[in-house]
């Protein structure tokens, strides 16, 4: 359905000097620096998948939803859309796919959510028999009843990207790609919102391409994961298939009656220290067939003066961290 | 069609909910008219013709063309501006319809209360100021309907192409002041162009700012409004009458400056960067 090969984008960076006199100078001659936001990303989204995009902040995320929707044209390579080239064809390409920057404004300030929402219809060529109907639908499902008839400005901010995802989604997109969408959002939206997703993808067979800095928001509703490091793609996985590649892991997290020293925990084989909030609470990394937790805890008993504590899957957040953990070291 | 005409609709329907600020524009538009009106008095006292023109002819022509700069050219400079400075032109991108088509319908939309809000008042109140309505018949009024027209999409045209460089320089607010200047100064909004130099008067005719609204300001007031550039090549040797010939160095604009603009414009559009969210 969508194809990236080899996509690139540098952009280039006026190089801010300081001082007044470097900055006059910099008016006259400019001197820049290039940023490669994209090296060489290539991945396909069929039919029907949800997929995550995650990484972390200027990692390219997007960068690339930009040029996956033809906004941003890249440096190398192509997008292709059912065979189109997303940047050739972009308006009959944009008719298949629905899309929402949760930093972006899609709606009209000054309009109600409703009236943006008829535009929206309008200018999505949705017969005009069929708009109301939608739109009634969009918010019932995002619970917009309250504020749709609002102007967008005097919404709160999660109730403007309510709408804003509705507003993605009033033409029925083949595709949806939301960038952070969740932002401001609270717990029961954001669950009507994967509901909904989820749904759409069951029935109508719609594809997601998610990005959220919310890790949990992204694994309740993605069945892969696409992670971006520094413009490159350093993995491209099945959720499950992470789980099973980590699932060996497991956190303890003890929490101590005194502060640990620094080196009490020197030599103690098959462990990581995982950075924690204070001196107080531990959270450690062990493989439990290689270091069975009884003996482990005993082990640590020995040294350290634990009130209790807790074993638990590795969450996702941090085995994404674990992935560039591994990649800083090497 | 339908879908482009959306944006004209949420044009008038912001423009609405900017009320106050269209009433005030009005007055800023009646201000300038104010002062210019005054400032011509001025610059008449003692004095006969000036460039062919009387006094009173010369108030006419100031108020039209005072009235024509406050509410009757489409402008898509602000838009790309402020698209392109706060990024939300990614949304614009994002959609299946042309974006400079969508500006122009914004713009239009825009336009239409612009027109009605500012421009006709501006004028009316003008004319009373002046005290002076000319006869004008009723097939020169039609004919600078029809330049008014022209010469407000041919606007449209310019402007889209310069202020696309925004996109580049990724900031419009330089662009923007000096196109306003230039169209001022070029296409005969403060001064006619007559009052300019015999070299200057000669270069501006021959580039399209005569036909967005000095020639159409030049038929209403039943001169002779093809004397220059194209317009001398059809009235001077194909011996086309006047106002056809302004008509047709107008459409001879267009064709040259459509085209052109929207390929400086998708020339321009691949340099837009919008970086994060």
């Amino acid at each position: 359905m969508i194809e990236l090969r080899d996509v690139h984008k540098t952009y280039r960076v006026i190089k801010s000097r300081p001082g007044l006199g470097a900055t006059i100078r910099n008016l006259f001659a400019p001197s820049y620096s290039y940023v490669k936001a994209l090296q060489g990303v290539s991945f396909t989204i069929g039919e029907g998948e949800l997929v995550g995009l995650i990484g972390e902040n200027g990692a390219g995320k997007s960068t690339l939803v930009k040029i996956a929707t033809g906004i941003l044209h890249p440096s190398g390579g192509t997008v292709l859309l059912d065979g189109k080239s997303v940047h050739d064809h972009r308006k009959e390409c944009a008719l298949k796919f629905g899309v929402a920057f949760g930093q972006r404004r899609a709606l009209w300030w000054q309009l109600s959510a409703r009236e943006s929402l008829q535009a929206l219809g309008r200018i999505y060529r949705v017969p005009s028999s069929e708009i109301a109907g939608r739109i009634e639908q969009l918010v019932e499902v995002f619970e917009l009843g309250r504020f749709v008839d609002m102007p967008v400005r005097q919404m709160s901010l999660g109730q403007r990207i309510r709408c804003e995802v509705a507003g993605a989604l009033v033409h029925r997109p083949k595709i949806v790609y939301l960038d952070e969408p969740t932002i401001g959002m609270d717990v029961l939206a954001k669950i009507k919102m994967r509901e909904y997703l989820k749904r759409i993808n069951r029935e109508d067979g719609v594809s997601v391409l998610l990005t959220s800095h919310d890790l949990f928001d992204v694994e309740r509703l993605c069945e892969r994961a696409l992670i971006l490091d520094g413009g490159r793609l350093i993995l491209d996985e099945t959720f499950e298939a992470l789980r099973e590649k980590f699932c060996g892991s497991r956190v303890l997290r003890l929490n101590l009656a005194s502060p640990i020293d620094d080196g009490r925990l020197d030599g103690i084989d098959g462990i990581e220290v995982m950075p924690g909030e204070d001196r107080w609470r531990l959270k450690i990394l062990f493989d439990p067939v290689k270091r069975p937790v009884m003996g482990l805890i005993t082990e640590l008993g020995r040294r350290l003066d634990i009130v209790d504590f807790m074993v638990e899957d590795l969450p996702i957040d941090e085995f994404v961290a674990e992935i560039y953990r591994t990649r800083g070291e090497r | 069609m339908n879908h482009y005409l959306a944006y004209s609709a949420v044009a008038i329907k912001e423009g609405i909910a900017f009320r106050v600020n269209l009433f005030t524009s009005m007055f800023g538009g009646l201000f300038q008219l104010v002062l210019l009106t005054s400032v011509w008095r001025a610059v008449y006292l003692g004095q006969g013709d000036l460039a062919g023109y009387d006094e009173s002819e010369m108030l006419f022509y100031v108020v039209v063309a005072t009235a024509m700069g406050v509410g009757g050219l489409l402008s898509v400079g602000p838009i790309i501006g402020r698209r392109n400075d706060t990024g939300d032109i990614v949304i614009d991108m994002a959609r299946p319809v042309s974006v400079p088509w969508s500006y122009f319908f914004s713009t239009l939309g825009v336009y239409a209360l612009r027109f009605w809000i500012k421009g006709i008042p501006t004028l009316i109140i003008g004319l009373i100021l002046i005290g002076r309505v000319p006869p004008v018949s009723l097939h020169r009024l039609a004919a600078f309907l029809l330049l008014l027209a022209g010469g407000s999409f041919l606007h449209f045209c310019l402007n889209l192409g310069v202020a696309s460089f925004a996109f580049r320089t990724r900031s419009a607010y330089g662009i923007n002041i000096l196109w306003t200047a230039a169209t001022a100064f070029f296409a005969g909004l403060l001064v006619p162009i007559a009052f300019y130099p015999e070299a200057l008067r000669q270069v501006v005719e021959w580039t399209p700012f005569p036909s967005v609204a000095y020639a159409p300001i030049r038929v209403l007031m039943g001169d002779e409004a093809a004397t220059g550039g194209f317009g001398a090549l059809y009235s001077g040797v194909l011996r086309f009458p006047s106002v056809p010939a302004a008509v047709l160095e107008q459409i001879t604009w267009i064709l040259i400056a459509l085209p052109l603009a929207f390929r400086v414009y998708r020339w321009n559009e691949k340099s837009v960067e919008i970086q994060g969210g």
